[in-house]
């Protein structure tokens, strides 16, 4: 194969990828994915292990005080619902 | 949705993935595949084979390049290291040893360079015998010490005495070269691509 | 609960949250995972300082075949690769996996699999290197049964690792949780592909070269990051700075590190584009770099304090500022007329072990800080030993960095001045090159601390210290 072809090719390929990554991006934003996407950056926390609480104080951290007041998503995006 | 979610994900990373390998091997593989041997080059004799063999299993990788630079991208060719490789020198490398260390100097013409088979040997045997200075390693168990005869004597015996300056070498004892370090200097004589390419 | 998710047979007991049981089910795993982690730390760092004195001492130890430099250089990389920095990573991986999917872990049996195939592959690997057997490539030196035996436990932990976040039980996929799935997909492609027969000449230079640098773009480094991603909002209590950049940062990544490995031939006869691709690919890495810059940081800022009461804080945005640090190295050291200088030099060496050590080995202690008392219930004895590990490791890599990175610097800059014979770029190195084995001594006592304390550990052994939070849970069985 020569290299102007095997070029076209990886052209073709590019574009073929781009659109569907086009496509894809399309795609996720009518679905609404990106919509309230912070809500993922609180499934590290739970009720035992709420924001504000140091969860590693080896060195003898002084307890932790109360969670902040601004505690958006909280709540409403619960991870996983405790089963009885 | 999760599902579709998901498979688009993994899609992604495998769309990714595949394009860095297609991008990075499989067209130039698709390139270089055309291109023939260097017209003056000649496949490894099987003592050559064997030293490369030994090259490999001592690391002279990590301390020891084999390709030279173009003019204007570093000083290989104002210190006469040979004109720039191409990849038609390289069509019997298996596994290539083009390396990404000069803690010494690069050696694609070092049979060109240092054609003395006594000077690699003495070099093997105690690097710091030849260039003072030097950090590489001596490589002993590629020799034989034995009794001092004449070297009429181990000639005739079919051995290669190596000329160790004094002082290197235990005192009373030659040093005799074994067929692995005879190998290992036919390969590296062996690495003279001073031919002229187009 | 339905049964089928308590595989572990658990007293159904709802003061458990999901968190705790998740880490109990994957405890003795993990646990396998690190100790032998540790047990290759120790081997490599042995390695390693060998083959930074024989620099200093030519002939020392010069009458052992085993013990060249050639032979030790290769096993101390392949040791810390695939056995510290692989394994940690691995223990790291499905215990983060079982954590943000808050499942127990599924296909437990693979895991053991895994472990026990590993470290034969990594043994028969190590022996074949020191005895001689070496496939002559970097970073694929072990023979091919090794490196079958090191595929197959991959596969093994991908599977386990892959069928635990399909069983998850959570709504959100976190970030961390993204660059764990790529990586267990990409890994064992990237290995066996590279691994194939097939190649020979300057080809073979460019799929080596492609997976050696890829092997730190799809394993090494997303491990790294999802472990950052997770351990810095985690123990400062504060959601990531920006979700949104995360995801940036996610695709950017995949998409531009895919394509970096060849600038390790520049120079090289190797078509020039192929080089530039490469080149470019480099420095467009500093998209994904610059966002996760800014969450990690940007997380961490405001929470100074809390670096001095966590060990896991300390080690984990040491690594996070180094990741920064070596990125931006790497997307320079690219450029040609910078690898005109660095390249063939030492200088890279000391680029390589800001990344593996700096960045990535720097995490993992981190996170094993973090994990080893949720998984042994045993909390760390001796904190002020932590200590001593974090500054003398931290000190230890400062110094080798520097002095590798001076030395290597003079030395480019020797053996591109063609009036000076080639010798004097080797002289010119030596002053630096006892600072490196310096800092290899430093390093090596902050891993035999590392490794006293993490014994105690494993034997919940020590002083009994006051009980965290995660101990006053009920008390469980251990699976």
């Amino acid at each position: 194969m020569s290299l102007p072809l095997a070029g076209l090719i990886l052209i073709l390929i590019a574009l073929i990828g781009g659109v569907i990554a086009m496509a894809a991006f399309i795609w996720a934003v009518r679905t609404k994915q990106f919509k309230d996407l912070n809500a993922g950056a609180y499934v590290i926390f739970d009720e035992e292990e709420p924001v504000g609480k140091v969860t590693d104080n080896i060195f003898g951290f002084p307890e932790t005080k109360k969670p902040p007041a601004s505690n958006k998503g909280r709540g409403k995006h619960e991870s996983r619902k405790q089963s009885p | 949705m999760m599902f579709i979610r998901l498979s688009t994900f993994f899609l992604g990373v495998l769309a990714t993935f595949f394009l860095g390998w297609a991008g990075l091997t499989l067209i130039p593989g698709i390139q270089i595949r055309e291109i023939k041997p260097s017209s003056e080059l000649k496949p490894y004799t099987d003592e050559q084979f064997s030293g490369r063999a030994i090259y490999i299993r001592e690391g002279c990788i990590y301390c020891h390049s084999q390709q030279t630079r173009p003019e204007g991208f570093g000083a290989d060719q104002l210190r006469n290291w040979g004109r720039p490789s191409v990849p038609g020198d390289y069509v019997y490398d298996k596994p290539h040893l083009l390396g990404t260390m000069r803690t010494g100097p690069d050696l694609f013409n070092i049979g060109a360079r240092q054609p003395s088979e006594d000077w690699h040997l003495i070099h093997l045997y105690n690097p710091r015998a030849l260039s003072p200075g030097s950090l590489m390693p001596p490589y002993p168990w590629l020799f034989k010490e034995e009794d001092e005869f004449s070297k009429e004597v181990h000639a005739a015996m079919g051995k290669k005495v190596v000329p160790v300056p004094k002082g290197f070498a235990p005192e009373g004892k030659v040093i005799i070269a074994t067929q692995e370090a005879l190998d290992l200097v036919a390969y590296l004589l062996s690495l003279n691509h001073t031919y002229p390419v187009e | 609960m339905n049964p089928e998710s308590n595989p572990l047979k658990i007293d159904e007991s709802p003061e458990l949250s999901a968190r705790v049981l998740s880490d109990i089910s994957v405890s003795r795993p993990v646990l396998a995972f690190f100790a032998f982690a540790v047990a290759w730390l120790l081997i490599g760092t042995v390695f390693g300082l060998t083959a930074s004195l024989k620099f200093n001492f030519p002939d020392w130890l010069g009458s052992f075949p085993a013990l060249t430099f050639g032979r030790v250089r290769p096993a101390h990389l392949n040791a810390i690769m695939y056995g510290w920095v692989s394994l940690a990573s691995a223990g790291c991986a499905i215990w983060l996996t079982v954590r943000l999917c808050q499942v127990e872990v599924r296909w437990r049996k693979l895991l053991y699999a895994s472990v026990l195939l590993w470290n034969l592959g990594l043994l028969y690997g190590t022996i074949s290197i020191l005895t001689g057997n070496n496939q002559g490539l970097e970073w694929l030196e072990f023979p091919r049964g090794a490196a079958i035996l090191i595929a197959v436990a991959f596969v093994c932990l991908s599977l386990s690792i892959l069928r635990t976040f399909h069983a998850r039980q959570v709504k959100h996929i976190y970030v961390s949780l993204w660059y764990i799935m790529a990586s267990v997909v990409w890994f064992p492609l990237l290995y066996v592909i590279a691994n194939l027969p097939f190649y020979s000449g300057v080809t073979q230079a460019a799929v080596n070269w492609w997976f050696a640098h890829n092997a730190i773009t799809v394993w090494f480094t997303p491990i790294g990051l999802a472990a950052a991603y997770y351990f810095i909002p985690k123990v400062v209590g504060r959601p990531i700075y920006s979700y949104y950049l995360s995801l940036l940062g996610f695709w950017s990544f995949a998409l531009f590190y895919n394509w970096n490995g060849i600038h390790h031939l520049v120079g090289g006869p190797l078509p020039t584009w192929l080089i530039s691709v490469s080149i470019v690919a480099s420095v467009l890495m500093f998209i994904p770099v610059i966002t996760v810059a800014i969450n990690h940081h940007l997380t961490t800022v405001g929470h100074f304090d809390k670096l001095r009461y966590s060990p896991t804080l300390r080690f984990v945005v040491f690594g996070a500022m180094c990741y920064t640090a070596v990125s931006f190295q790497g997307s320079i050291e690219a450029l040609r007329s910078f690898s005109e200088i660095s390249h063939f030099t030492h200088y890279t060496i000391g680029h390589a072990h800001l990344g593996m050590y700096a960045f990535v080995t720097m995490i993992l202690f981190g996170a094993i800080y973090y994990t080893m008392p949720r998984l042994t219930k045993w909390e760390w004895p001796y904190p002020v030993l932590i200590k001593y590990h974090f500054w003398l490791v931290a000190l230890g890599i400062g110094l080798y960095v520097g002095s590798m990175t001076i030395g290597g610097i003079l030395q480019g800059l020797y053996m591109n001045d063609a009036s000076r014979p080639f010798i004097s770029s080797v002289e010119v190195t030596q002053p630096y090159l006892l600072a490196r084995s310096l800092a290899g001594v430093l390093i090596l006592i902050g891993h035999l601390i590392f490794i006293y304390l993490f014994s105690l550990m494993i034997l919940r052994r020590g002083p009994e210290r006051k009980a965290p939070p995660w101990q006053e849970e009920a008390e469980v069985i251990f699976p």
